[in-house]
C-alpha cells in the first residue's frame, strides 16, 4: 500500500506530471504520423530517458507508449488514415460515421473508449499485481532459469509463421548474450581481443536495429501514405458518450477479449483489435449496420486496442515476457536503467510497477483532451512525409544505441540488425524471440548455475521443487501443444 | 486453361525459390556463427561453455535443417512450417481483415521491390557513415539533408524546420541539457582537436 502512494506521489510531483505531459503529447503526435506507432515512440524516447532517473524515464516511456493509440483512431476516423497499423478496426466504422456527419460522435466514442480502456488496464494490472507478487516471493534461482526457459519457448512457440523459426531467433539470441565476460567465472568468450565484445553486445542496440530501424526501413521502402482531405468536424460529443456507456456490455466483453489476446505473447494489439471487432459482429443485434457507420464498430475496436495494454505490459514486467515490439523495448529500458527484467521487477522495484500503472491510465485521460482539442493541428501532420520522418527515427536510434556506451560499434550493431531484421520479417522470422534471447539468456545462465551451486542433486533441483517443476511443465505443453492439437484434430477415416 | 495453371504453379515455384535464396543471406551467417560458438565453447570452463554448447549446437542444427531445405526444397526436411499458436488468432484476424477491411480501406503501401530495399538499406548505411565519420552532432544535420535529397525530397521550408527541430532535440535536449558524450567521429574529432575547438 506505501509503495502504491509513493507511486501516486511520485507521479503528481510538478517535474514529472510535466514529463507525463509531454510524453502524451509526442504519444499523440507520433500516433497521428501514418506508419508510426508506440514502438517507433518508444524507440524514440530511449535516447532522452539515458541519463533520467528510472521514475521520470519510466513515466516518459509509458505515456508515449499508452497514448500513440488515441492519435492513430483520430486519424482513421477523419482521415481514412490509421495512424499505426492497429487502428485499422478503427476505421471501419469510424471513417464512415465521419463521411455521415457524425465525426465527433465517432471521436466521442472512441475517447471514451480510450479513458475506459486504460482504467480497464490499469485495473487488470492492479488486480492480478498482489497475486503475481505472492507467487514471485516464493521463486528462487531455479524458477529464475524455468521462467526464463518458458519465456523462450513461449514466444517461439507462439509465433504465428513457424515455432522452428521462432527458436532459431531464440537460439541466435542466447548466443549473443554469451559474447563478453561470463557472470559467475568472469572468463571473456568470443571476444576475439576487442575491448567493445569484452563488454558483450548490448541489448539495446539490438533492440533498436531490429525492432525500430527495421520499420523505418520499410517506411522508405513503401512511401508514406498522403492522407487525402479530411471530413469537416460535425456531430455531437455528447452523443459518442452516451453511447459509450449504453454499450457497457459490449465494452466489457472487448475489454476481456483484449486482456486474453494481450497476454499471449506475440498477438498484439491488431489482433484484439480485429477479433474483438468479430466479436461484436457476431453477437450484437443488427449486425448489418457495421461497416456502415455504426457506433458499436468504434467502441469494439477501440476497447481493444486500449484495453489490451495491461495484459500487453503484465507479463512483461512480472515475467520479463513482452507480448509485443514495444514491450521488447521497454525491457531493453529496464536493462538500461540497470534494472533486471522480469519477476526482480517485481521483487525489488514493486513501487516502479506501481508507477508503471497508475502513468497507463492518467495518461489515457491527458491524451484524450490533448487529441481532442488539437485536433486541427494535429491534421497537419498526417501529411508528413516518410522522407522526413524517417531521418528522425533513425537519428535517434543511432544516438540511442550509442550513448549507452559510447562505443561506435554500438551504432554498427544497430545498422546491421535493422537490414537483418527486415530480411527475417520478410521470411517469417520474428525479431521478437532473438531480442528475448539477448534478454532472457543471461537470466537463464546465471539462474542455471547459482540453482545448481544451491543443489545438493544436481539438476533435479529443477523438477524437485513445485514451481519448477510447474513452469517446466508449461514450457513443455507450450512447445508441444500444437503437435498435440494436430494428432488430436487428425481426420477419422470414415 | 491446364498450361494457365501450370505457367502459374512454375511461377509460384520461381517465386518461392527466390524467396529461399534471399533467406540464405542470413541463415547461413547464423549456421556459421552457431556453429562457431558451439566449438569455439570447448575451450572454456564448464561454466562458462554450457550455454553456447548446447545453445550452438541446437541453433546449428536447427539452421542446418533450414539451410539443407533451401539447397534441396523437394525433401521437405528443414521446411519448419508448423504454425505456432498466435497462428490461429492471425487466421481470425486474416480471414476478417479480408472480408471486412479490404472494402474500407486499400493499404496505400507500394509493391517493394529490390531497387527499394538496396536504396533504404545505402540510405541506412549512409547514415551509419554520417555518424561514424562526423558524429551525432553534425552527422544529424548530413543524414536529414542527404537522405531528403537522396529520396528526392527537396521541399527547403520542410527540410528547414526538421533540421530546427533535430538540433534542438540533440543539441540543446541530449548534448547540453541530458550531458550526452561530446562524439565527432572519426574525421572531424581529430580536425577539431588540431584547432582547439575541443
Amino acid at each position: 500500500m506505501d509503495q502504491m502512494f509513493t507511486a501516486l506521489l511520485a507521479i503528481f510531483q510538478w517535474d514529472n506530471a510535466l514529463i507525463m505531459v509531454l510524453g502524451t503529447f509526442i504519444g499523440v503526435v507520433i500516433g497521428v504520423l501514418p506508419g508510426l506507432g508506440a514502438t517507433h515512440a518508444m524507440a524514440m524516447i530511449i535516447p532522452l530517458t539515458w541519463k533520467m532517473d528510472v521514475t521520470p524515464a519510466f513515466i516518459l516511456l509509458i505515456s508515449v507508449y499508452a497514448t500513440s493509440k488515441f492519435g492513430g483512431s483520430l486519424t482513421a476516423i477523419l482521415f481514412n488514415i490509421p495512424g499505426d497499423n492497429p487502428n485499422a478496426v478503427t476505421l471501419i466504422d469510424g471513417y464512415p460515421m465521419a463521411q455521415n456527419g457524425k465525426a465527433r460522435t465517432a471521436i466521442a466514442a472512441s475517447a471514451g473508449v480510450s479513458i475506459l480502456g486504460g482504467l480497464f488496464s490499469a485495473i487488470t494490472l492492479l488486480a492480478f499485481m498482489p497475486v503475481m507478487y505472492w507467487i514471485i516471493m516464493r521463486f528462487g534461482p531455479a524458477e529464475f532459469f524455468m521462467l526464463a526457459l518458458f519465456g523462450l519457448s513461449a514466444i517461439s512457440a507462439v509465433s504465428s509463421e513457424s515455432i522452428v523459426k521462432g527458436l532459431i531467433g531464440g537460439g541466435i539470441g542466447i548466443l549473443l548474450s554469451t559474447i563478453g565476460y561470463h557472470p559467475l567465472v568472469g572468463q571473456a568468450r568470443f571476444t576475439f581481443g576487442t575491448m567493445f565484445l569484452e563488454d558483450g553486445i548490448h541489448m539495446v542496440s539490438v533492440i533498436l536495429g531490429a525492432l525500430a530501424v527495421s520499420e523505418v526501413l520499410k517506411l522508405w521502402m513503401e512511401g508514406s501514405s498522403i492522407a487525402g482531405e479530411g471530413v469537416p468536424l460535425s456531430g455531437s460529443y455528447k452523443e459518442g458518450i452516451t453511447a459509450v456507456f449504453k454499450n457497457m456490455p459490449l465494452f466489457i466483453r472487448s475489454s476481456l477479449i483484449a486482456l486474453v489476446v494481450g497476454i499471449a505473447p506475440g498477438a498484439g494489439s491488431m489482433v484484439a483489435g480485429f477479433v474483438s471487432y468479430a466479436s461484436a459482429v457476431k453477437t450484437c443485434k443488427n449486425p448489418e449496420n457495421f461497416g456502415k457507420g455504426d457506433v458499436r464498430g468504434v467502441i469494439a475496436g477501440d476497447t481493444a486496442l486500449n484495453a489490451c495494454q495491461g495484459g500487453d505490459i503484465l507479463p512483461t514486467i512480472t515475467l520479463g515476457i513482452p507480448g509485443s515490439n514495444a514491450m521488447a523495448i521497454l525491457l531493453g529500458a529496464f536493462v538500461l536503467h540497470g534494472i533486471t527484467p522480469g519477476p526482480q521487477v517485481v521483487k525489488m522495484k514493486t513501487d516502479l510497477v506501481y508507477l508503471i500503472i497508475f502513468t497507463v491510465f492518467i495518461a489515457h485521460c491527458i491524451s484524450v483532451f490533448m487529441a481532442v482539442s488539437m485536433s486541427g493541428v494535429l491534421e497537419k501532420l498526417t501529411k508528413a512525409r516518410a522522407e522526413i520522418i524517417a531521418p528522425i527515427i533513425i537519428i535517434l536510434c543511432l544516438i540511442g544505441s550509442y550513448v549507452v556506451r559510447e562505443y561506435w560499434q554500438d551504432m554498427m550493431i544497430t545498422t546491421m540488425f535493422g537490414i537483418m531484421s527486415y530480411y527475417m520479417k520478410k521470411h517469417g522470422y520474428h525479431p521478437i524471440p532473438l531480442v528475448l534471447g539477448i534478454v532472457l539468456g543471461p537470466i537463464a545462465e546465471f539462474g542455471f548455475f547459482t540453482a545448481l551451486s544451491l543443489s545438493d542433486n544436481g539438476l533435479w533441483i529443477f523438477v524437485t521443487r513445485i514451481p519448477s517443476l510447474v513452469i517446466f511443465l508449461c514450457t513443455l505443453a507450450v512447445i508441444f501443444w500444437p503437435l498435440i492439437e494436430r494428432i488430436y484434430k487428425r481426420p477419422q477415416p470414415a | 486453361m491446364n498450361s494457365g495453371s501450370g505457367a502459374e504453379d512454375r511461377k509460384t515455384t520461381a517465386t518461392e525459390l527466390k524467396g529461399l535464396r534471399e533467406e540464405l543471406w542470413f541463415i547461413l551467417p547464423f549456421f556459421i556463427f552457431s556453429l562457431y560458438l558451439f566449438l569455439g565453447s570447448f575451450a572454456y570452463k564448464v561454466e562458462a561453455s554450457t550455454v553456447p554448447k548446447y545453445a550452438g549446437l541446437i541453433t546449428a542444427v536447427l539452421t542446418g535443417m533450414r539451410l539443407f531445405y533451401i539447397c534441396f526444397p523437394r525433401f521437405k526436411i528443414g521446411e519448419f512450417s508448423q504454425d505456432g499458436l498466435a497462428g490461429e488468432f492471425d487466421d481470425m484476424k486474416d480471414e476478417f481483415e479480408e472480408e471486412t477491411l479490404k472494402s474500407h480501406y486499400k493499404q496505400q503501401g507500394k509493391q517493394v521491390t529490390f531497387r527499394d530495399e538496396t536504396k533504404a538499406f545505402a540510405a541506412l548505411v549512409g547514415s551509419f557513415f554520417f555518424f561514424l565519420l562526423f558524429g551525432y552532432l553534425v552527422g544529424t544535420f548530413f543524414v536529414i539533408v542527404c537522405t531528403s535529397y537522396y529520396y528526392g525530397y527537396k521541399e527547403k521550408r520542410a527540410i528547414l524546420i526538421n533540421l530546427v527541430s533535430m538540433y534542438i532535440l540533440v543539441y540543446v535536449v541530449l548534448f547540453k541539457l541530458l550531458e550526452a558524450p561530446e562524439h565527432f567521429g572519426l574525421i572531424l574529432e581529430p580536425i577539431l582537436r588540431a584547432l582547439d575547438f575541443i
